[in-house]
């Protein structure tokens, strides 16, 4: 099967997964929320234990319709001029629940107004999404966040810096591959699927830009992408 | 408070009626079932010819629709709600596991007062997105 074939199979079969998991949730959310009866404790809380098992199922088949989106290459994506700026400060917006719930503190470095730049917005602000967030998951209460976007030769560096976990130098050259997980996350309990830096890097490639990061274990991470400006 | 000044707007003896446009079985229920319980009255179909029945009929207040149905899909039954004159007042959302931008652009420039993504919504969610909708309908 090649790669095109393979990529629409998972689109579909991800799809109709959607559907059973989103009535999965809709009953635990029912019982959870009294819809049924009072609840005991014990009940509750294995109920909720289903919740939180079936809304990872739910993001795992969202990384899963990402990717066979971005493997469908440039041609899927719509191109567009928009203020680079402007996307971050929406995307931060919307994980400000997450934010203010671990009492983080974030510290924005963003000089100029305006950074114009040719871009899918759905996509590269998956890409902010998922940076932020991963800093937000590996951070610990009342930890710091810094967010950068500056202009460097004709393109644009963005980073997000945490003072989380960090990742641990025997995995720092697989990190980009589907369905890695730091071994000290995966001990700490953390949730993720490990398709998020993987789904960053490929639509980081689908606007020929560049990715990386450094990071030490217990120490932090900073992840940074640049983009060019002007896509032809 | 917009929960609230929606009861209290459609409160006495008329219930605002919901049309649910949804193929499969078991969401159909489930959101029936959240609906009824929270004060609506409900009524449900699985394809376009059945809802346009029961908009004729029932003269829903809401229509909670599906985008991929069996036979015509739901931007089409958009189009024809808003495009007809005794119609064109009834407040239609979606709700569907299309989350493409594409596909939200698409529905709302049809028509539609709100795109719910199945996934990311649970039924205590999407009746409050209801209540909004009524009350916001009830001010104007």
């Amino acid at each position: 099967m090649n790669k095109k074939a393979k990529s629409e199979l998972i689109l579909i079969a991800a799809h109709q997964l959607k559907t059973p998991l989103s009535g999965l949730k809709w009953v635990f959310k029912m019982f959870l929320e009294g819809d049924m009866g009072k609840l005991t404790p014990a009940q509750k809380k294995l109920l909720a234990r289903g919740h939180e098992i079936t809304e990872s199922m739910i993001i795992l088949v969202d990384d899963l319709l990402n990717i066979a989106r971005l493997e469908r290459g440039r041609s899927a994506h719509n191109f567009q001029k928009h203020n680079f700026i402007i996307l971050v400060k929406s995307v931060i917006s919307s994980l400000m629940p997450e934010i203010k719930m671990k009492n983080l503190k974030i510290e924005t470095k963003m000089p100029l107004k305006e950074m114009w730049l040719t871009c899918d917005s759905s996509i590269i602000k998956m890409a902010i999404t998922n940076l932020i967030e991963n800093a937000i998951r590996y951070s610990p209460e009342k930890g710091k966040i810094s967010i950068s976007a500056v202009k460097k030769n004709n393109a644009i560096e963005f980073c997000v810096g945490d003072s989380g976990i960090g990742i641990p130098k025997s995995q720092q050259k697989k990190l980009f591959t589907k369905f890695l997980r730091g071994d000290n996350a995966v001990r700490m309990q953390i949730a993720g699927s490990g398709l998020g830096l993987y789904i960053t890097k490929e639509i980081i490639k689908n606007h020929k830009g560049k990715i990386w990061f450094k990071s030490e274990e217990g120490k932090g991470s900073r992840f940074y992408f640049s983009i060019p400006a002007k896509i032809k | 408070m917009l929960i609230q000044e929606s009861k209290k707007s459609f409160g006495g003896s008329q219930k605002p009626i919901v049309l649910l446009v949804e193929d499969d079985k078991f969401l159909r229920e489930l959101i029936i079932q959240k609906l009824e319980k929270e004060g609506f009255e409900a009524q449900s179909a699985i394809e376009a010819k059945e809802a346009f029945k029961l908009i004729d009929e029932k003269k829903p207040n809401v229509v909670l629709l599906d985008l991929v149905l069996p036979g015509i899909d739901g931007f089409s039954i958009i189009r024809r709600i808003k495009k007809n004159p005794q119609t064109a007042d009834i407040a239609v959302i979606i709700l569907s596991n299309l989350g493409q931008q594409e596909d939200l652009e698409r529905a709302m420039s049809e028509g539609a007062s709100e795109y719910l993504i199945k996934a990311n919504f649970t039924p205590g969610e999407i009746v409050g997105k209801i209540r909004n909708i009524l009350s916001q309908k009830a001010a104007n």
